[in-house]
């Protein structure tokens, strides 16, 4: 079992465009972490040197790599933090929205009848509203913070995930070992545990690497909006949007952090790409997408 | 087949109105479950003792949430989205303002997109697996990752800075124009103003540039893999046989059937088109639907903010609705 889950791990690997968004991926939390443990600058502290532009020398032994911001504040410092913020929001929104997805999920198809389909009926609902506008409604009742931006962008995530994961165990519901599991008189639990998860968690990973991606543009976009993350917070869509009105004098202080925020969900969705032609075994062979597998 | 079809048609349009019914209850209930007076809610800033009394009476605020779900959705039903207090207008009117602007521009992006991913998509299946697709490809996961706030702020740079061109609003104030049907860039065609057309013209480029590029990605992806999938079929095959020009195997025999999907996939995303509306038309200072629901946000005025994603959400169910009936019209296959 163990050796075989390190051979997916292997093959996972050698796909390139897995293998592309890992190393941007892991190169910017190195500088994150870098940046959070030595950066002599703090990402609060105003300043009245404003709108240096990159490179500018400081007081400090750094220079200020991308410049300073409308408020002195170094731009590098800020954006590095922002990307530690943005992907733990981003993370927090993955999990919730899918645990609870999960859940209903594997609820709606082992239950099934009345259960099912009001389950299935309130996530066609979520679904048929634009995401972004749904999550605008729900943060604007609950109040501009980050964490009711998360809250929101995880409720309209949910039926994502759940209608995957229904759609995956009512197929493997069927088939010959789970029936064969049942025969042996294992209790529903067991096997959905046991039998039935396995199945579902690789259609999940892939899943949940792209919602990431989506996760980070929500949370900056609520953010850039007004209701999201709230000043001096480092966080790429509310730089962004106080950056917006100065593009003219300093256009680094707006461009920088959405280059790094494009190279995050980037990574993701090279991963995400990898991985769903990775389990797409036709796509491996039939349309030629280039998958290096063994 | 003609009984089917009218089925079809009708089931999809029950559907529809059951989605509808649903977003006016998901939209009642978040402005009810605010903890304290809905009243101040809906009021904002403007909350007055007697302006929470009107709306109180006006709401029926006092009585059961049954009977305020009446009040609600006879008013919905009347296209009655209530008043913002902070702006001082009635919703309705606010919103019917501001969206043939959105839509004009959602439209003009769209399109830019379609030349942009589908040609682009083409080329790659026909190229497929050399360098030239590698590169198609790669700038395809690029585009997709491009988030407006970004593409909007570069382009912002480059066709106001480094252009010197107009890249706020969607036309010089001083050209003074009739208004006929809302959208920009027929009224000074209809209005015989070539100079002002030219000026929403080129006002109109940079902000559905921003929504265009990630979903030119997107459609070149689907594009690329859609033709190689349909190249790979029997029939394909027995054209090439036939020794027909390669030409017309690509035109009549592969596009048509590969672009189909496209066109469905391409409805859903106008979701994502909204997303990036409201980002891009805060840039771009344009005066649509997604500036107000900015505007909204920042003056806390939430009837606005229900009205407009209750406006946002049926078009969007309109607009998936009609796609799926015509695609059924289109593609006999999925026929029952």
């Amino acid at each position: 079992m163990v050796s075989s889950r390190l051979k997916v791990l292997e093959e996972v690997l050698r796909i390139k465009r897995v293998r592309y968004g890992i190393f941007i991926l892991l190169s910017l939390a190195i500088l994150s972490i870098f940046v959070i443990l030595f950066s002599p600058f703090e990402y609060d502290r105003i300043s009245p040197r404003v709108h240096l532009p990159p490179l500018a020398g400081s007081d400090t032994s750094w220079p200020h790599i991308l410049g300073t911001d409308n408020l002195g504040r170094d731009v590098f410092t800020r954006t590095f933090y922002a990307f530690a913020l943005d992907l733990g929001c981003a993370l927090a929104v993955v999990i919730l929205s899918g645990s609870i997805g999960l859940a209903i999920g594997i609820a709606s198809s082992y239950l099934g009848g009345v259960i099912d389909a009001v389950l299935m009926r309130i996530m066609d609902i979520v679904i048929s509203i634009p995401g972004f506008m749904l999550a605008i409604a729900i943060a604007a009742v609950l109040g501009s913070s980050i964490f009711n931006a998360i809250i929101a962008i995880a409720i309209v995530t949910i039926p994502v995930y759940a209608r995957l994961v229904r759609s995956v165990v009512l197929s493997v519901k069927e088939s010959l070992f789970v029936l064969a599991a049942k025969e042996a008189g294992l209790s529903d639990l067991y096997i959905v545990v046991k039998h039935v998860l396995p199945h579902v968690i690789p259609t999940f990973i892939t899943q949940a690497s792209m919602e990431l991606s989506n996760a980070i543009i929500y949370i900056a976009a609520l953010s850039f909006v007004g209701l999201g993350a709230q000043e001096p917070v480092p966080e790429w869509g509310l730089m962004i949007s106080s950056a917006r009105r100065y593009v003219r004098e300093a256009w680094w202080t707006a461009v920088f952090p959405g280059l790094v925020m494009f190279l995050t969900v980037l990574s993701f969705n090279l991963i995400g790409d990898g991985l769903r032609d990775y389990l797409d075994p036709k796509k491996r062979t039939v349309i030629g997408v280039q998958v290096e597998t063994s | 087949m003609a009984r089917n079809i009218a089925q079809y048609i009708f089931y999809r349009l029950i559907q529809a109105v059951f989605s509808i019914f649903g977003v006016i209850v998901v939209v009642f209930l978040l402005s009810r479950v605010l903890p304290g007076n809905p009243a101040i809610a809906i009021l904002g800033p403007k909350a007055t003792p007697e302006n929470i009394e009107k709306v109180t009476r006006e709401w029926g605020l006092d009585k059961s949430y049954f009977e305020q779900f009446l009040i609600y959705i006879s008013r919905i039903l009347q296209g009655d989205l209530g008043d913002s207090y902070v702006m001082g207008y009635s919703v309705g009117r606010l919103i019917a303002e501001r969206l043939p602007a959105s839509i004009e521009l959602v439209v003009f992006a769209f399109v830019l997109s379609l030349i942009i991913g589908i040609p682009l998509g083409i080329l790659s299946a026909r190229k497929h697996d050399t360098k030239t697709d590698l590169i198609l490809s790669t700038l395809a996961v690029m585009g997709f990752s491009f988030p407006s706030l970004l593409l909007g702020i570069l382009l912002l740079i480059f066709f106001g800075i480094n252009l010197g061109l107009p890249v706020s609003g969607r036309i010089d104030p001083r050209y003074s124009i009739n208004v006929y049907t809302g959208f920009i860039l027929l009224d000074t065609l209809l209005n015989g103003n070539i100079n002002a057309f030219l000026d929403a013209f080129s006002r109109i480029i940079p902000p559905a540039l921003t929504l265009a590029i990630p979903l030119a990605g997107l459609l070149l992806r689907l594009t690329r893999n859609s033709v190689l999938e349909v190249m790979m079929q029997d029939f394909v095959r027995t054209a090439k046989m036939k020794k027909l020009p390669e030409n017309i195997v690509m035109y009549k025999h592969i596009l048509r059937n590969a672009l189909l999907p496209i066109i469905t996939i391409a409805g859903l995303y106008f979701a994502v088109l909204v997303t990036g509306d409201i980002v891009v038309e805060t840039i771009f200072a344009w005066p649509g639907l997604g500036r107000l629901i900015w505007e909204a946000v920042s003056l806390r005025d939430y009837m606005v903010i229900q009205g407009s994603v209750l406006v946002v959400s049926i078009i969007y169910i309109v607009v998936n609705t009609v796609v799926d009936i015509l695609y059924m019209y289109i593609d006999p296959r999925i026929r029952g």
